[in-house]
């Protein structure tokens, strides 16, 4: 059994090389783990980082934005035939405890998609972040008919079965939405598992900003409706 | 049509301002399609279909209440407000499929960049040691 730990990064140099160190290698029942940096175009050191740690690096030549550095992804995990794979974020918002307990309902087979929900524990999130999350939630279960506590969160993971059928078009950040146009599009079975979420003063500043509302709104009209 | 400059306008030249402006810029678009015939960018069959379009352009810019008659047509009372509703129209319709090429040349972008990235760019770094995993 492979698993890898998916790290999309764009201009990370602060927190990836501490975010890349937290992580445990070794899971009951996997026989090898690997860690997948894909550096979105980065003009900072995130590269140079990554390319010391011990990791598999996967370099876009252009910034592309989070949903096409996941879609590289996942197109490796898919060609390297993984059969788990786990998504991290690289602002180290983090807790790498949380891994194992988000992994573990996907080691059971019963489960396609895990989503680490950061919002069962609202502890130390701020009101403004709750509010643009329960935004994105509404327009996800219009548009989808999934519910889900936290359609924004970066720490989730995949089955095989997931790996192989989510086919992930955006470009940006409407991409976590689209999980749940894929998940109802293949039949997908979804479960939440509560995760703590480390706000930092540095973390507040990468992630969604609430006027990108409308942005993704328009993206999602146009992924639901128009696209091929 | 009290307008001083209209009537300066009608001594000149006795048709509407408008209808001047519409013909000027057919006759220029016609001419480009001359001049891209001359140079060998388009056929002569091209050049026939070009020159007939602006020639009819011309020919019902010169047919008088056709706006009106398209205005009774959707049900409007002016000429003018019916070639308004229809520019808007076809603003919209131009501005979504922009909007819809946009989305789908930024989709090659990434597909670009991704063959790229998984092709030749993939590391697997140990250490310091970087070595360049075989091409799939």
């Amino acid at each position: 059994m492979k698993l890898a730990i998916l790290i999309p990064a764009y201009n990370e140099e602060k927190t990836l090389g501490a975010v890349i160190k937290s992580i445990p290698r070794r899971y009951p029942g996997i026989s090898k783990v690997e860690i997948i940096v894909v550096n979105d175009g980065s003009i900072d050191k995130t590269a140079k980082i990554a390319s010391k740690a011990n990791v598999i690096l996967i370099e876009h030549d252009l910034n592309r934005g989070l949903g096409a550095a996941l879609g590289t992804g996942f197109e490796y995990a898919r060609r390297q035939k993984f059969d788990f794979l786990l998504t991290f974020d690289a602002d180290g918002q983090h807790n790498p405890d949380d891994i194992w307990p988000v992994l573990k309902p996907i080691l059971s087979g019963k489960v396609d998609i895990v989503i680490g929900s950061r919002l069962k524990k609202i502890k130390n999130m701020p009101w403004y972040r709750i509010i643009g999350i329960m935004g994105l939630n509404l327009i996800t279960l219009a548009f989808f008919w999934v519910w889900t506590s936290d359609s924004q969160s970066g720490l989730r993971a995949f089955s095989r079965k997931a790996i192989e059928n989510i086919e992930i078009k955006s470009n940006k950040m409407e991409v976590s939405s689209e999980f749940f146009n894929e998940i109802q599009r293949h039949n997908l079975t979804l479960v939440e598992i509560p995760v703590k979420s480390i706000y930092t003063t540095y973390s507040l500043t990468k992630g969604q900003k609430n006027s990108n509302v409308f942005r993704i709104l328009s993206k999602l009209i146009y992924r639901r409706f128009f696209s091929k | 049509m009290s307008h001083w400059f209209q009537k300066i306008w009608y001594q000149i030249w006795p048709i509407n301002p408008i209808e001047a402006l519409l013909t000027i810029f057919a006759l220029f678009a016609w001419s480009r399609a001359i001049l891209k015939f001359r140079s060998k960018i388009i056929n002569q069959k091209e050049l026939i279909f070009w020159s007939f379009l602006w020639l009819t352009a011309i020919i019902i810019v010169f047919i008088p209440g056709k706006t009106t008659f398209l205005a009774h047509l959707l049900g409007m009372g002016r000429g003018f407000d019916a070639m308004v509703f229809l520019a808007i129209i076809a603003l919209f319709y131009a501005v979504y499929r922009l909007y819809i090429k946009s989305n789908e040349v930024d989709q090659d972008i990434t597909q670009i960049v991704r063959q790229m990235a998984l092709r030749g760019g993939i590391k697997k770094s140990q250490g310091r040691k970087v070595r360049k995993i075989k091409k799939k």
